[in-house]
Order: structure tokens, then sequence, then C-alpha cells
């Protein structure tokens, strides 16, 4: 009887989550679309969620790229089929390797910052502050950041597919001695706009998914230091979690046929 | 001129889980006076605020604001309201993210829409007024020491002129010196606005110095209410143990 009643209280539980995250999300699109728009604000916060994660998404995107380069040399050399190693290169960059790895990345980076920030003001009184002075705080500090992260990550993933492919020609041309002619050649052959397309959709929902998650768990966060910690941590799980499922959703709408 | 009750509080119920903070809660306060509301920690003083300005819904009961109801209002509705009610926080709640110009200048840039040279200005008039230099116009809130941010915190509580000013636990965490500065900087801002003032403290000096009229919370109720002198005059044993600060009385200790 005890387990059924933990059982139900569980079910309940999740239930109201996930009601209270369906009206945050309704609540932030409103006011996502409806001005007042904060546009000093959402530009600090593209050049926040975009130009500062700059770094990490080039360095995490030029390994990959170097690394598939390698792997598939490595793996497709018995088969003889290392020409196959450019497309192989472009095709996992720009649909998977560039979104997922820029998402993770800045799930990592601007979703936990987002839910310290926010947790932090909610458990200093500054978000209560905000409605005192008849600021709406959706509008002011979260409709910004979400907006950044749905039009920032796109652009970090097209920079990321760029150089994720040049990770895969510095290998392909310097280490494999393939030729740099015929590898550029036949990457630029491959390309296809749904590939590219696919990714930059991806990235736009991740990016949307990265900064909700991140200021949801900020403005829900209780009890001080404690509570600003696990809202930085749920931030960050929750959306990782979030942007592998959602990876294989978008791949199934656009690839499946 | 203390007549008409500015704020109406009827019968509210506020509940977190099986917890009543507030339970069946009453309290006008009347245009122009300076009401403090006393009681220990955890009785629902903050929760009585929070209702007041929209930040938490009551499940029961009515609040009115100038003769309008707003219990229940969304938050983008409270916004009209809370554009004629100022608020210092505990904590001063400052922005970490702003200088100090521009937390006193908020409600004036966001809400009033004011041009920034015309908001700058009020606001270094305000901060003149909390006996803050201009120097420090440009300081950010980490720089600052606990008086000087609930110095700012008042100025911009002050800063739109607003009607309705509440004070939450004013000189908690500042030294007696401090306090008396904020406790005197309260009475004249309040005094120079013509302001209504609603302030929850368990700091009796500054109840004496910023009260008309106090009223004690216990258990979610308003048990008493009076001026500061009859206060000091009751036999109500509540009022005499919350006064005299004795563990001996009606309300229990509570040690968790």
């Amino acid at each position: 009887m005890e387990f059924l009643t933990l059982l139900g209280q569980v079910f309940i539980n999740f239930l109201q989550a996930t009601g209270r995250l369906t009206l945050f999300t309704l609540k932030t699109l409103y006011y996502c679309v409806t001005p007042p728009f904060y546009f000093k604000t959402l530009f600090s916060q593209m050049i926040e969620v975009g130009y500062y994660s700059l770094p990490v998404v080039a360095l995490t995107t030029l390994f990959s790229g170097m690394v598939i380069a390698l792997q598939t040399y490595t793996g497709f050399s018995s088969l003889s089929a290392e020409n196959a190693v450019s497309l192989v290169v472009l095709i996992s960059i720009t649909r998977e390797l560039a979104p997922v790895m820029a998402g993770l990345m800045v799930a990592g980076r601007i979703g936990a910052s987002m839910a310290a920030e926010l947790g932090t003001m909610k458990v200093t009184e500054q978000i209560d502050a905000l409605s005192t002075l008849s600021t709406n705080p959706y509008r002011y500090l979260i409709a910004p950041r979400v907006l950044a992260g749905i039009l920032m990550l796109p652009l970090l993933v097209l920079i990321g597919d760029i150089i994720g492919i040049c990770g895969g020609y510095i290998i392909g041309v310097y280490k494999l001695d393939f030729n740099a002619t015929t590898y550029l050649t036949s990457t630029w052959n491959y390309v296809k706009a749904i590939d590219i397309i696919s990714g930059l959709v991806k990235a736009s929902v991740f990016g949307f998914i990265i900064t909700l998650l991140g200021c949801y768990q900020g403005y829900n966060s209780k009890g001080g230091a404690q509570g600003v910690g696990a809202a930085t941590t749920n931030a960050v799980v929750s959306s990782s979690i979030l942007i592998l499922i959602f990876n294989y959703i978008i791949t199934e709408i656009f690839f499946n046929s | 001129m203390i007549s008409t009750p500015i704020i109406q509080i009827d019968h509210i119920s506020k509940s977190f889980g099986n917890k009543h903070i507030l339970k069946d809660f009453s309290l006008d306060v009347k245009k122009g006076e300076s009401l403090v509301i006393i009681g220990g920690s955890g009785t629902g003083k903050s929760v009585t605020l929070k209702c007041i300005l929209g930040l938490l819904t009551p499940e029961e009961g009515s609040i009115k604001i100038f003769g309008n109801e707003t219990a229940g209002l969304s938050l983008s509705e409270h916004e009209k309201v809370n554009g004629k009610i100022g608020m210092l926080f505990q904590g001063a709640a400052l922005f970490d993210s702003l200088s100090v110009i521009d937390n006193v200048a908020f409600a004036l840039i966001q809400g009033k829409k004011y041009p920034k040279k015309k908001a700058y200005d009020i606001a270094l008039e305000k901060l003149n007024q909390v006996g803050l230099s201009k120097s420090i116009a440009n300081a950010y809130p980490s720089d600052l020491s606990g008086g000087m941010k609930k110095r700012v915190g008042l100025a911009r509580a002050i800063a739109s002129s607003p009607d309705i000013i509440f004070f939450d636990e004013p000189t908690t965490g500042l030294d007696p010196i401090m306090a008396d500065v904020i406790n005197d900087l309260i009475v004249s801002c309040v005094k120079k606005l013509g302001a209504t003032a609603l302030s929850i403290t368990h700091d009796m000096t500054s109840v004496r110095k910023i009260a008309d009229r106090v009223a004690m919370l216990y258990e979610g109720k308003i048990i008493w209410t009076g001026t500061v002198d009859e206060m000091d005059k009751t036999d109500n044993p509540y009022i005499r143990q919350f006064v005299e600060g004795s563990s001996d009385g009606p309300i229990p200790v509570e040690v968790v």
C-alpha cells in the first residue's frame, strides 16, 4: 500500500512539474513575440551566447572533424573506400556533430550560467524587486535570453560546420595525404542544403531548450546557495538529455523518408 | 487626514502545502499613516507583503489597493498597481549587474519611460536625499557596505515618488547606529513624499521610531493593533512578551 502511495505521489509530482514547465514555456513564448522588447538586453545576451561560446564550439567541432576523418580512414581503408572520408566528415559534422556538440557545450556554459544567475536573483529577491518596479521578469529577463539562444545557436553551428570540415581537411590532407584540391572538390560536390538546414534547425531547437531550461530552473530555484547549485545541475542535465532526445526526433523528421 | 483605507486586506488565507501561513488575515492601512506589522520569524509578515504586491496569490479573501481589487490579478495586471508602490527589500535586492544610478533610475526608465537624462537627474537627487554622494553613482552593489545598500534600496524605492512604500525588515543586519540612520531616513522620506508606509519588522527600536500604528501578527492573524503608546501600556500578554523579548509567555519558543 505504501508503495502505491509513493508511486502515486511520484506520478502527481511528475504531472505538476510537467504542467509548470508547460505554463512557463507558453508564457515565455508569448513574451518572446509580443512587444515591448528589451533590445539592449537581447543584444548583450546574443553576445554572451554567441560570441563568448565561439572558442569552445570551434575547438570541439575542429577536433570532432579531425577525429571523424581519422576514424573513417581507419575503418574505410579496409573496404578500399578511403575516398568517402570527405563525405563522411561532411555529413557527420553538418547533420549531427556540429549541432549536438555545440548544443552540449552551450548547455554546459550558457544553461548553467543562466540558471545560476537567475537562481541568485531569485533567492536574493531581485526578481521580486523587478515586479515591484513595474517590470515583467518574463519580458525583461527570460524572453531576451531565450531569443538569444534561438538566434545564436544556428550561427554557432554554421561556424562549427566550417571549422569541423576544416578539421577533416587538415587530417585528410596533412596526415592521410589526400590531394587538397580533390578533397575540397569532393566535399563541395557532396554538400546538400538539407544537411546544412537540418543542422541549423536542430541548433535553433537546442538553443531554445538550453535557454528555456536554464531560465526555468533558475527562476524556480529555492533555498539559497544549495538551491542555486541544484538549479544549475538540473539545467545542464535536463537540457543535455533533451538535446539528445530532440536530436533523434528531428533526424527522424528530416531523414526518415 | 488619517481616515481612508488605502490598503484593505479582508480575510485572506495563504498556505504552502500543509503549512497555513495566513489564516483569515484582515488589516486596513489608512492614507498617510505608517503602519508597522510586528511578529516573530516565520509568522507570515513577508508573505503578507508579497500577497499585497501580487508576488503571491492568496487562496481566499480580498485585497484592495486604492479601492481596486488586486487579489488574483496576474503579474502583468499588477504592474500598473505596483507603479504606485515602492519597496525596500530586506537585503536591498539591488540588481548586481547594474550600477547604483541604474538601480535607482530603473523604475523611471523601464516603468515610467522617462528619458535617461531626466531619470538620472531624479536618481541623483534621491541618492542625495538618502545621504549618498554623486561619487558612488557608478559603483556596483558588490562594492557597497550593507548600510549603503539599504540606502540605495531606499533611494530606489522612493525614486518614482510612490503613494505607498513597503519596508521589509529595514534594519535587519545593520549596526545600531546605521539602523537609526535608516529609521530616520525612512521617517523623513515618507513624510516628504506624504506616502503611506507599511513596514514589517521585529526590531522594537525601529517600531518606536517609524510607526504611527502597530499591528501584531501571530499564527497567521492580526491579534492586536494600536499606537506605540498603547503598545507600551497594553496588558496583552502576546504584546508584552514580544516587546520585552521574553522567553516566558504565551508565544512558545520554537526550537527546531
